[in-house]
């Protein structure tokens, strides 16, 4: 599965958003006082109850207000649970289990999908979206980037079902977005022909402007990644080690993926990262993303790097010390091009529902074009063309627009069953080359511990390379 | 090691070494209380404000717009349960080991050894017949979890209180022609009241503070405050605002009964052992 | 005053069934807290240990393969697994020794009456009796390296900032500060109790014979103290043996795997990577090891707890 789209479908995709934006202008202006109109596909639900499970957070709070619409227009009742998201994965996997059918609507990240589409937690959506009675006319399929929708509709690889399904929609688009402090760069003389801020293209010219930030703001952190042990440690190398070539395949077991840590752009992609944390806070090793995202909202950081979901906390006057001089950009790249890091959420219809034709109908609701706008303005995470474009989004989060880079190409995370352990042993491993053990040697014994682990959970990464 | 009479001047030495003590073991809470009167952008300033405008808004967020008091009901109720099923359990079980030795040293610390078990480790395959039985995310299952945690210390506390009450007393009772249970009902009950309402007010703390097993077995209806309070941990920012307000509202009830039977509770934490 | 429990012994000779025909009614009085427990822990047990044999995906509709031993053999070959073992001996050795020593130390200075002391009975209980989440939210809060008001107020000493929690070295320390935190006022409290409730006719023999402070201590104050000493010991032990809160909440496990306990790492290879089955195989690794330090603990406790 190819990483990359090529550049005029991009460009297509871009310029028929405008124009579609400039056409559904009028429509959007007369609708806003009366949403019933353009809900004629909603049938009527009443005293149908539908459970949606999700993790806390402001897109889910977003769904929540789109849901009492929903629950409104069709007189079905929608609960909309959010929990913390760590241990959400066993608890739809013990009510699974257990024959629950408690809840009708499941979100969970890209990087879980193994377990809801392996052990067929989830229906096929293919077929639902072919029922002309419940399908949404405009639910618009196509103003979903196309690269988006594989990651977080699709599953393929041998152990899948049915590798042309789509198992399910986007719930909450999440992508590494760089942030910087446009008066410090300029202070520092980091600038462009017309004199403003200059962010870095590559790893390399970060790490130069790191330099200079250092001596000009001895004080200042010139750069702050995610490094924390797991999930912020991967999420942070995997668009770099893209960027020097490791191809980062969908879906990761099948194709050349684990061996690729000790080869060339594993070790260049850690030399960079090791050169760089010199630059970064001393307890870097302990930072998730909501510790990157405090330090830059304290204003404390030059450049650093976070899932789009955090930026508005540097945008509000109220959490902020630098909103005023806050801007964003993608993520630096390498030789092999800029490659964003994609993280994410996504819905599926429950196999086990009670009530599949109305939760199909909320996750159109949910999903559909018609409400991409509001739910990205109340905080929601939107993965559509038109809210990418929308001027009223665009102002409200500046970034938006750049959300669109993983069209570019985009380091995603896997998919498989065996994913999270192989997450831990990634982060572990690269942690402890960071802390200082010989890089090599931690590469090389990370590869081979991923494709055993791999192995083990009964996939076959010798498919497409040898044991490291 | 001579504990007679100190001088003035050694009175004062080992009074400020305690105060010392006292300063590094309650700094942390005055922060934590501190901070939940703070707002966001104040909890993290740097340096940080000694002198600030309180404000009680933390409080009212966390009681209004969150599950706060709901979790808080759900704590109530999982704790108060257990507490009472524990003593049901245990209070037959003490009385028959303080009177007839029952079981011997090997039952007693039978009992004991299960305190020994890691939680977690009871978790794995309790989570898997929980979920057969569909009672995840129940109001019977954490009661019902916590007895593991608690019975030992509740029959080994209350086996330490029925062993002081002099053997003659409830004999004579047998002499009057009461069974095992009256005895227990009549005499027993009354006389270690203290130490009954002790052991229920131990059992009841300890469940009110677990996470590890409420955080496994629950989802949405029967959540307990630790648990509430760790998910103010969102994918957007940590609320620290809502974390030390929750936190310092949860504190609360432990550090009142704490006050209200500390004697006694010193001896549940060391299994009856200390007087 | 401090005594150990006190033990009436059960008719010996007959064999068990024996005297519960003759006399049921003691049996039947501990029956029920028995048996809950015993379905509570001991079934469970037995389904773990068959879990452990297995792949066990939670859901049906995925395999569940038998693999016998294969997974106790691949633990045993995990450096992961060793690692665990490794940080969280050094954790309850540091936190126990430390807590233990500090403890017996304030206990020894304070080794006197005086009203004045009652005062700070309950401020020193307060610890114990917080919910270990908080506690842990409490100190990530505070052991921040920028942010955090211990480095702050370092600083303002005149020292370096601490790199609390993302050093492999110093974030197992500041797990053991917190639990020295929480726990010493419980070690001083009790062993300050167990001082108090000593008898002096031993003591003052001994420094007529002319001891000095240490023999005295060593010979004659420390084998009275001994039984509370233990009580102490085994119940820090074992709760730093399954320390698992604060390691959720203040450095899941990191940085690297520096802090990687074996509680927490079972949780997560259940209930985070879903392996079931490799967490059971853990649990019975550390069932085992629990059972033995346990009974090592008990074996001492119950000889000095009389008869």
């Amino acid at each position: 599965m190819p990483c990359r789209m090529p550049s005029n479908t991009l460009r297509t995709r871009l310029l028929g958003a405008a124009a579609g934006l400039a056409v559904a202008a009028a429509p959007i202006a007369s609708s806003a006082g009366d949403l019933v109109e353009g809900s004629d596909w909603l049938k009527r639900w009443d005293g149908v109850k539908l459970t949606l499970s999700s993790h806390t957070g402001p897109t889910t709070d977003a769904v929540k207000a789109v849901s009492a619409k929903f629950a409104e227009l069709t007189g079905a009742e929608v609960e909309v649970i959010d929990e913390s998201w760590t241990d959400l994965l066993s608890k739809h996997l013990a009510d699974a289990a257990a024959g629950g059918g408690t809840y009708d609507i499941l979100t969970w990240p890209y990087i879980w999908t193994g377990h809801y589409v392996e052990g067929g937690l989830v229906e096929d959506l293919n077929g639902w979206f072919a029922m002309a009675d419940l399908a949404d006319p405009r639910f618009d399929m196509e103003d979903i980037p196309e690269a988006v929708l594989e990651v977080y509709g699709r599953y393929r690889g041998s152990a899948s079902p049915n590798p042309d399904g789509l198992w399910s929609v986007p719930y909450k688009f999440d992508v590494y977005l760089a942030q910087y402090r446009t008066d410090l760069y300029e202070q520092a003389g980091i600038v462009d022909a017309d004199g403003r801020a200059k962010p870095p293209e590559t790893w390399a010219e970060l790490l130069d402007n790191a330099k200079v930030l250092k001596e000009k703001f001895p004080d200042m952190q010139p750069v702050v990644f995610p490094l924390a042990v797991d999930d912020p440690m991967v999420a942070t190398f995997l668009p770099m080690i893209a960027a020097y070539g490791g191809a980062i395949p969908i879906p990761w077991y099948d194709g050349n993926l684990y061996p690729e840590f000790q080869n060339g752009p594993g070790q260049e992609a850690i030399a960079i990262l090791q050169e760089l944390t010199e630059y970064m806070p001393a307890d870097v090793l302990d930072m998730d993303y909501d510790r990157v995202n405090a330090h830059m909202a304290q204003g404390l950081a030059a450049y650093a790097l976070n899932w789009n979901a955090y930026l508005p906390v540097l945008l509000d006057s109220g959490s902020s010390q630098i909103h005023e001089s806050v801007a964003f950009d993608g993520t630096p790249g390498g030789p092999a091009g800029r490659f964003s890091g994609l993280g994410g959420w996504q819905m599926g219809v429950s196999s086990q529902s009670a009530n599949k034709e109305a939760a199909f109908q909320l996750l159109e609701w949910i999903a559909g074009r018609e409400r991409g706008v509001d739910l990205a303005l109340a905080g929601g995470s939107v993965a559509r063309f038109s809210v990418a474009n929308d001027p009223k989004v665009v102002e409200a989060f500046p970034y938006y627009p750049l959300l669109m880079d993983v069209l570019k190409g985009y380091a995603a995370r896997g998919m498989d069953r065996s994913w999270a352990e192989l997450q831990r042993t990634i982060g572990v491993g690269l942690n402890k080359i960071l802390l200082g053990e010989d890089a090599m040697e931690g590469l090389v014994n990370t590869a081979r511990q991923t494709f055993d682990q791999a192995e083990r959970a009964g996939y076959t990464p010798a498919k497409t390379a040898a044991r490291p | 090691m001579t504990h007679g009479r100190l001088t003035p001047l050694g009175l004062a030495v080992r009074l400020a070494v305690l105060t010392a003590f006292l300063l590094f073991f309650m700094f942390p809470f005055y922060w934590i209380i501190a901070t939940s009167l703070k707002t966001q952008v104040d909890a993290f300033a740097m340096p940080p404000k000694w002198l600030f405008d309180p404000t009680l808004g933390n409080y009212a967020k966390v009681l209004l717009d969150t599950e706060f008091l709901r979790q808080t009901v759900n704590s109530l109720i999982a704790a108060s349960a257990n507490a009472l099923i524990t003593l049901a359990l245990a209070l037959p079980a003490a009385f028959s080991m303080s009177r007839y030795g029952t079981g011997g040293k090997d039952l007693l610390f039978w009992f004991l050894s299960i305190r020994m078990i890691p939680p977690i480790v009871g978790a794995i395959p309790l989570f898997v017949l929980a979920a057969k039985f569909r009672l995840i995310d129940t109001y019977v299952i954490l009661p019902v979890l916590y007895i593991i945690l608690n019975m030992p210390f509740a029959v080994w506390m209350l086996k330490s209180f029925i062993d002081e009450i002099p053997r003659e007393i409830d004999e004579s009772a047998m002499l009057d022609g009461c069974g095992n249970l009256a005895v227990v009902r009549r005499m027993i009950v009354p006389l270690i009241k203290p130490g009954l309402v002790a052991t229920a007010v131990f059992c009841f703390i300890l469940a009110w503070n677990e996470f590890l097993l409420a955080n496994i077995f629950t989802r949405r209806v029967a959540v307990t405050l630790p648990v509430g309070i760790s998910k103010f941990i969102t994918e957007k920012q940590i609320l620290w605002g809502y974390i030390t307000a929750a936190a310092t509202l949860a504190t609360l009830p432990p550090v009142v009964l704490l006050w209200l039977f500390q004697r006694n509770l010193l001896r549940g934490l060391t299994f009856g052992a200390m007087r | 005053m401090v005594e150990t429990s006190g033990l009436a012994t059960g008719a010996g000779g007959a064999s068990a069934w024996e005297r519960i025909r003759r006399r049921p009614y003691p049996f039947l009085l501990v029956a029920p807290a028995f048996l809950v427990l015993f379905l509570l822990t001991i079934y469970p047990f037995a389904y773990m240990v068959w879990i452990s044999l297995h792949k066990w995906p939670i859901l049906p509709t995925l395999p569940r393969i038998f693999v016998g031993v294969d997974t106790y053999a691949y633990i045993f070959g995990d450096g992961e697994f060793w690692n665990s073992v490794g940080v969280t001996s050094l954790y309850m050795a540091l936190s126990v020794g430390l807590q233990l020593a500090l403890g017996l130390t304030l206990a020894l200075l304070l080794d006197a009456r005086h009203r004045a002391f009652g005062w700070f009975r309950l401020p020193f209980m307060i610890p114990v009796f917080v919910s270990p989440v908080v506690v842990g939210l409490i100190w990530k809060f505070m052991l921040g390296y920028d942010l955090g008001i211990v480095n702050h107020l370092l600083r303002s000493i005149g020292f370096e900032g601490v790199n609390w929690l993302g050093d492999q070295t110093n974030a197992l320390l500041s797990l053991v500060l917190v639990d020295v935190w929480q726990w010493t006022p419980f070690t001083f409290l009790i062993l300050h109790a167990g001082l108090m409730s000593l008898p002096r006719e031993p003591h003052e023999a001994a420094v007529i014979d002319g001891a000095t402070a240490i023999q005295t201590f060593r010979y004659v104050t420390f084998p009275l103290l001994a039984p509370i000493f233990t009580v102490a010991l085994l119940f820090r032990v074992l709760d730093a043996f399954k320390l698992f809160d604060i390691v959720y909440v203040l450095t899941r496990g990191g940085p690297g795997s520096a802090t990687n306990v074996l509680a927490y790492n079972i949780w997560r290879k259940g209930f985070f990577e879903n392996l079931l089955g490799y967490a059971a195989a853990l649990s019975v690794i550390m069932i085992a090891v629990a059972t033995v330090l346990a009974l090592a603990l008990i074996r001492i406790m119950s000889r000095q707890t009389p008869a």
